[in-house]
């Protein structure tokens, strides 16, 4: 049941990765930051599947995760937030948050087994942070990546709580805790239809782009 | 024992990231929320701001088109009557001076006559140019067919009208507003557009009454500003509103101009 799902929310991603590619010349720096994103968390999946298919513990993984998706989004609204203001906090937490975390892991690698609860909870507040950010920069100007922002949003804040409470749920029987990743998944599905009708709304008509957006 | 405490600061971690996720997550809205209602009020204000500016500028240009009107009426009262009205009181007091002779008297009666019905003759003219009195006993139509009559029969521009719909004399009040626009226009197409045709039609579509109004004169370049902020243009702007209707006015350079509204 969860495999379904989890394959699913794979497909869509690769679907996503492959059309973003596609249009990774023609629509700006956003836009190919965007592609770079989606590239490096289709490039972890793929890896943390392979890696559970040989039996190998492949919860580190989520480090690569959570920072890959922080640094990607966080250049990702460098670019599309407008106020000097929103762009510096941007740019200041970024490298604060990315320190902290270094810290952190020098101080005690066994943190690198398991979900760093730190890790997800100050990246994940800080990427809906920005979607607000950016939210709040549409409501009287052109949309632009409005359906991507959306996604972020929605995803982050289900995601951000089923990832909180993942320590607790290895200890719970295998049985019960594919519910949480089952829900999960349908959230990430969710996600990448976003991405997709994004992709549809934007991006697909190469000629009238602008007049869209 | 040691596996049980450990398992509860981790439980104990998680219940407290959680607990200050979701306070976090509860923050970020309410101050999107803030913040977004401050900016659209700001943006209102800005509107209200600019509408409020525009009503001022038509305000401003009624009043100054009603001094000229005092101006132009008190002139034309002051050269066109006074004058003659003086030159009657005093053939009137010649009369009074003793010995004249028959032929004197006849001389200066004849002068009187002749200047007072001079003096009547201009303040009919001018009661007629503040409100032509065809336009209140007749109706629109009337006084929009002498408005062109007296356009046409200065020879410099040929006034084509026609009228396709019928006017309640109710609306009088409205109508007036309508002779003015287009007395306004004719002025603008004779004295600035240099117009030598100039076509009148009224037309009714769903019960709602059109006034097309076309020149042939040298028009105007509808992008410049200059040409928005004429007085005219405002005063015909503010009849329109008073109207509820819409205007849409066409120019280009050497293409004439073109006006169509509703009423």
């Amino acid at each position: 049941m969860w495999s379904l799902f989890a394959n699913i929310g794979y497909l869509i991603l690769f679907l996503n990765l492959i059309l973003f590619i596609k249009g990774a010349r023609n629509y700006g720096k956003a836009y190919s930051i965007f592609t770079w994103y989606l590239g490096v968390i289709f490039l972890v999946q793929i890896t943390s599947m392979t890696l559970k298919k040989f039996n190998i513990n492949n919860l580190y993984l989520s480090h690569f995760y959570f920072i890959g998706q922080f640094i990607l989004l966080s250049l990702f609204y460098i670019n599309i937030l407008k106020g000097e203001l929103q762009k510096k906090i941007v740019k200041v937490c970024l490298i604060i948050v990315l320190m902290s975390l270094a810290v952190q892991y020098v101080n005690d690698f066994s943190l690198f087994l398991k979900f760093n609860l730190f890790e997800i909870f100050i990246t994940s507040i800080l990427l809906i942070l920005y979607a607000t950010f950016h939210f709040y920069n549409m409501l009287n100007e052109k949309k632009e990546f409005y359906f991507i922002n959306m996604g972020i949003l929605f995803y982050l804040f289900g995601s951000t709580i089923l990832f909180l409470v993942g320590n607790l749920t290895i200890a719970l029987s295998p049985k019960m805790n594919k519910i949480t990743w089952i829900l999960n998944s349908i959230l990430y599905i969710l996600y990448q239809i976003f991405i997709l009708v994004e992709w549809k709304k934007s991006f697909s008509k190469k000629r009238e782009f602008k007049t869209i957006l | 024992m040691k596996f049980n405490t450990l398992q509860e600061s981790e439980i104990i971690e998680i219940i407290v990231y959680s607990f200050i996720a979701f306070l976090l997550m509860g923050l970020v809205l309410i101050l999107f929320f803030y913040f977004s209602r401050k900016k659209i009020i700001q943006k209102e204000l800005e509107k209200k701001d600019l509408e409020i500016q525009y009503q001022k500028e038509l305000l401003s240009a009624v009043i100054i088109t009603q001094e000229e009107e005092r101006k132009r009426i008190a002139q034309d009262l002051h050269d066109d009557i006074s004058s003659k009205l003086n030159i009657v009181a005093l053939n009137s007091h010649l009369l009074t001076t003793p010995n004249l002779s028959q032929n004197e008297i006849h001389e200066i009666t004849a002068n009187i006559i002749n200047l007072t019905g001079k003096a009547l003759d201009n303040s009919r003219k001018i009661a007629h140019g503040l409100l032509p009195p065809v336009l209140e006993k007749f109706g629109l139509h009337a006084g929009v067919e002498e408005l062109c009559l007296e356009f046409s029969s200065s020879k410099a521009v040929k006034v084509n009208y026609e009228n396709k719909t019928a006017f309640d004399i109710k609306d009088i009040d409205k109508h007036l507003h309508v002779f003015r626009i287009l007395q306004e226009l004719m002025n603008n197409s004779l004295r600035h557009g240099k117009a030598t045709v100039i076509a009148v039609l009224f037309e009714e579509k769903n019960g709602i009454k059109n006034c097309c109004y076309s020149d042939n004169g040298i028009g105007f370049e509808m992008k410049s500003d200059e040409n928005k902020k004429g007085l005219g243009m405002k005063n015909i702007e503010s009849r329109i509103a008073f109207l509820n209707g819409k205007m849409t006015l066409e120019s280009a350079l050497n293409k004439g101009v073109s006006v169509v509204f509703n009423f």
